[in-house]
């Protein structure tokens, strides 16, 4: 889009050339309007795939196949080329960029390659996970909403060791990597949902909705060279104990736990409401949160939440259970890089904004 | 002797006629509770009216006039047409006449309560979600009707020992049905008096912006923006006519009086709320309209050659007609739901992307524009001018998406906790930022001309639609508050509509410089 400078004009030098065509302001024009389509589709497709089956398909992945069997390009691989080619276009036209009519510009793309590397590191490093309390309650570990373990201890006490391995990707003859002496274990089947009927653990289609799966599967448990047999049900709350080596090892299929750095107890809940209806104005927590001797109270609210070092505590739900009981939601993100798409958002913005100010006061200057 | 015989005819007649009261300013300003909000009366009856007859008066009477029928004689208002059926269907299926002004007496649908009780028994069994437009208006018509009986039996149904207020509000009744207004008008005003003392401080600070509410409804200030909007458009057809300088004038100032009204009336809601101007889709409406005069009167001032006032007079007038259609939902001065409840984020993301959707619809509109102009064969420096303005504007557009979207995902990120989630309201303000920014990247790399720009300020207008109505038609995700039903047929009608133009018109131009 921009003159070509004259010092990386094309020549012989193939690297150059390579660049030269990589640059080329048609891929750009090509990879926008694929990512325009991708974003359309990818959201009329969340009506019968869900929410998390559309992103899936169309915005994480490179390649994905349109009506079974014709390749498309997947966001992610479109926002690569974009990538590319945004930096060879920098990089080949920087001269033409620092000129001071061109000046906004040159900060919006710079803000765009900001972009790429926050949501780069946004995609790759974030964690969701949530911790549901009553009143009084405190924990220190987050569960996912999503994702699956099998988990085993010893003892089964409050402050047990636990050991896990994540369950995505768990099928038939999968040997699951504990490494413990006494056993090894196997998987024979499992189902990413499932549900016991007539005592049967039986497979189910899985919902659009990600959170509403429970996973079950079948083990094949060696010890004292013989075979065990264990099944295990993600909505089991009690973990399977099995006699092994002397030892009771207690099995379980559960979402997956996360330590957190601190405790938080939930002191006080509630709900308020627009007077007279059933409608919500405001949803809150007041929580003690601890790491040490230290204590700190805090109240997370909507669009309120509690930040602490890369976690940030949001009120995300609250529930009752059938005895009057209120208990709080609140989904903890870690996430140290969170403030990096807010850095690229305005460095981006101020480019826009400077670039059309400065066209404005030059087509004014002309007229 | 003729004469005395007509003074006696009239002197007769009035004095034996019905006194009624005609003076209802203490009763329109008593503090009611409704919708989640403490209002005045005149609002509720209002909304009340607005929900059952699509009209806030009903004939000669104000609102406020036929809710006092209501609560006090609630027989007077048996043969008022106020229920409004839209669906024909539904008045045959209940065996009652179908009105061509499609509205229908409580007197008549008494009759036939138990038939819609049946029908909305059964249609309740339909999940919300697949029912057809004529099952949620039985649902609301029923719902109407039940709210009619409710609000007449209000006063009836009270046993002796209610609260003292329930005292005031008896003599207020009785002087209601004496006819005698100075009587009425002050145990309205004691009755306020007394409902004032039990309220807390919060809530008498609310109290005190209801002259103002009541003034803002009595001047319906959008109801004289769209007037002045349309005066604007016929002055611009009418110069075709004659090229004098005074038509100019009059729709530039038409657009400036359309205008200030239209600003007032969204700075009073802003103060009677107390909260930024955009929170619900109605505000949209109003406030995207704003935008645009805006820039169109921006336009004019670059530009002097009626292509602001155009897009001034046409945006404004389709937005405040179209948020006019919305306001039969009735009252427009919601309370909002949790996530939404605030104000930074309101302010800043909310309005920002507004002012985006406003600029895209401009530059839609710019983009049409020039397309007839070329259709016409306008000469190539009108043509530029055109295509020049509908640039900038784009640049305004992507400026304004970009900042909006992108504080709508620091504001998701810090009540969701994260940036980027695919919703479909993300996903539609995203589209509209990838497809603008195509535009430019398209010119730049001469892919288009002016005809490919304006041909994607138009499509633009498309995908502001879509972002702005068609993804709350999904019914999925995060932002489905704003969902409203029978809207995916006009979406549809529209984008058709624009596709053949587009395609028309275009096929004209190209064809028109073949032969060149």
């Amino acid at each position: 889009m921009i003159p070509q400078n004259r010092y990386f004009a094309r020549s012989g030098n193939p690297y150059i050339n390579i660049i030269h065509s990589l640059s080329s302001s048609r891929i750009t024009v090509v990879c926008l309007f694929l990512l325009f389509i991708l974003t359309f589709w990818g959201t009329i497709a969340q009506v019968e795939q869900g929410l998390y089956g559309a992103q899936e398909r169309f915005f994480n992945s490179f390649f994905f196949l349109a009506a079974g069997f014709i390749p498309f390009p997947g966001a992610q691989l479109v926002l690569w080329l974009l990538f590319v080619n945004l930096i060879c276009m920098i990089f080949l036209s920087w001269k033409k960029y620092t000129q001071w009519a061109h000046i906004g510009l040159l900060i919006t793309h710079l803000g765009l390659l900001l972009y790429f590397f926050a949501a780069f590191m946004v995609f790759h490093v974030s964690r969701e996970s949530s911790v549901r309390l009553g009143e009084g309650q405190s924990t220190n570990v987050s569960v996912s909403d999503r994702d699956w373990e099998l988990a085993y201890w010893t003892d089964n006490t409050q402050n047990r060791q636990v050991t896990a391995v994540d369950a995505k990707d768990f099928k038939h003859g999968f040997l699951v990597p504990f490494r413990n002496k006494d056993f090894f274990m196997r998987v024979s089947q499992y189902y990413p949902n499932s549900d016991v009927v007539n005592g049967l653990l039986t497979p189910k289609p899985l919902w659009k909705e990600r959170e509403q799966n429970i996973v079950g599967g079948e083990f094949d448990l060696y010890f004292d060279s013989k075979a065990q047999a264990l099944i295990l049900f993600g909505a089991e709350s009690q973990a399977t104990p099995v006699s092994i080596a002397g030892k009771t090892y207690y099995f379980i299929l559960r979402h997956k736990s996360y330590p957190l750095p601190f405790t938080i107890r939930l002191d006080h809940f509630k709900a308020e409401f627009h007077p007279g209806t059933d409608m919500a104005k405001n949803f809150e927590s007041s929580v003690t949160v601890w790491a040490g001797p230290l204590e700190r109270q805090a109240r997370i609210f909507m669009n309120q939440p509690l930040r602490y070092k890369d976690y940030t505590l949001y009120q995300a739900s609250y529930d009752t259970d059938n005895r009057g009981h209120q208990y709080s939601t609140l989904a903890v993100v870690e996430n140290f890089a969170r403030v990096l798409p807010y850095m690229a958002c305005l460095v981006v913005f101020f480019g826009l904004a400077l670039h059309f100010l400065i066209q404005a006061f030059i087509s004014k200057r002309d007229h | 002797m003729k004469m005395l015989v007509i003074f006696l005819f009239l002197f007769t007649t009035t004095s034996f006629a019905q006194p009624v009261v005609k003076d209802f300013n203490h009763f329109k300003s008593i503090p009611v509770l409704a919708g989640g909000r403490l209002k005045p009366l005149d609002t509720f009856a209002r909304s009340l009216l607005t929900q059952f007859s699509g009209h806030d008066h009903y004939g000669k009477q104000e609102a406020c006039q036929w809710l006092a029928a209501l609560l006090f004689n609630p027989e007077g208002t048996q043969n008022d047409k106020v229920f409004l059926i839209n669906n024909p269907d539904i008045a045959t299926a209940l065996g009652i006449e179908p009105q061509k002004d499609r509205r229908y007496t409580p007197q008549e649908l008494r009759g036939r309560f138990q038939k819609l009780t049946d029908l909305k028994t059964a249609i309740e069994n339909i999940p919300a979600a697949q029912r057809s437009l004529v099952e949620n208006e039985i649902i609301r018509v029923f719902n109407n009707i039940s709210l009619y009986s409710d609000i007449s039996l209000s006063f009836q149904r009270r046993n002796a020992q209610s609260r003292p207020l329930a005292l005031f509000w008896d003599n207020m009744a009785r002087s209601y049905r004496q006819g005698k207004d100075v009587e009425f008008n002050r145990a309205a005003q004691v009755y306020s008096h007394a409902v004032c003392s039990v309220l807390s401080q919060e809530d008498f600070k609310k109290i005190k912006t209801f002259p103002l509410e009541l003034f803002y409804q009595a001047s319906s200030p959008f109801t004289w923006g769209i007037m002045f909007y349309i005066f604007a458009f016929i002055f611009f057809v009418v110069s075709f006519s004659s090229v004098k300088l005074i038509w100019y004038r009059l729709g530039l100032l038409s657009v400036i009086a359309g205008f200030i009204p239209h600003v007032l009336g969204l700075m009073m809601r802003v103060i009677i709320m107390a909260r930024p101007p955009v929170a619900s889709l109605y505000e949209t409406f109003i406030f995207v309209g704003l935008i645009a005069v805006f820039l169109g009167l921006m336009i004019e001032y670059y530009n002097k050659q009626w292509l602001g006032i155009i897009t001034a007079a046409i945006s404004g007038t389709v937005l405040l007609f179209i948020a006019n259609k919305y306001s039969i939902e009735g009252d427009t001065l919601e309370v909002l739901v949790a996530v939404l409840n605030s104000n930074f984020w309101l302010a800043t993301h909310v309005t920002t992307i507004t002012m985006g959707y406003g600029a895209v619809c401009v530059a839609g509109l710019l983009g049409h524009i020039w397309l007839l102009e070329a259709l016409w064969g306008r000469d190539a420096q009108t043509l530029d001018k055109t295509y020049k303005t509908t640039l900038g504007i784009l640049g305004v557009a992507l400026t304004m998406t970009f900042l909006g979207t992108n504080l709508g995902g620091i504001w998701a990120d810090q009540s969701w906790g994260r940036f980027w989630g695919w919703d479909p309201k993300e996903n539609g303000a995203l589209m509209l930022v990838l497809w603008t920014a195509l535009l430019f990247h398209a010119k730049e790399a001469k892919i288009i001309g002016p005809l490919g720009l304006a041909v994607g300020a138009v499509i633009n207008m498309m995908v502001v639609m879509w972002a702005w109505f068609g993804v709350n038609l999904l019914s999925v995700g995060l932002h489905s508050y704003g969902f409203t039903s029978g809207v995916a047929a006009y979406l549809i009608i529209y984008a058709a509509c624009e596709l053949v133009f587009l395609i028309g018109v275009s096929w004209c131009i190209v064809r028109k410089k073949e032969k060149k």
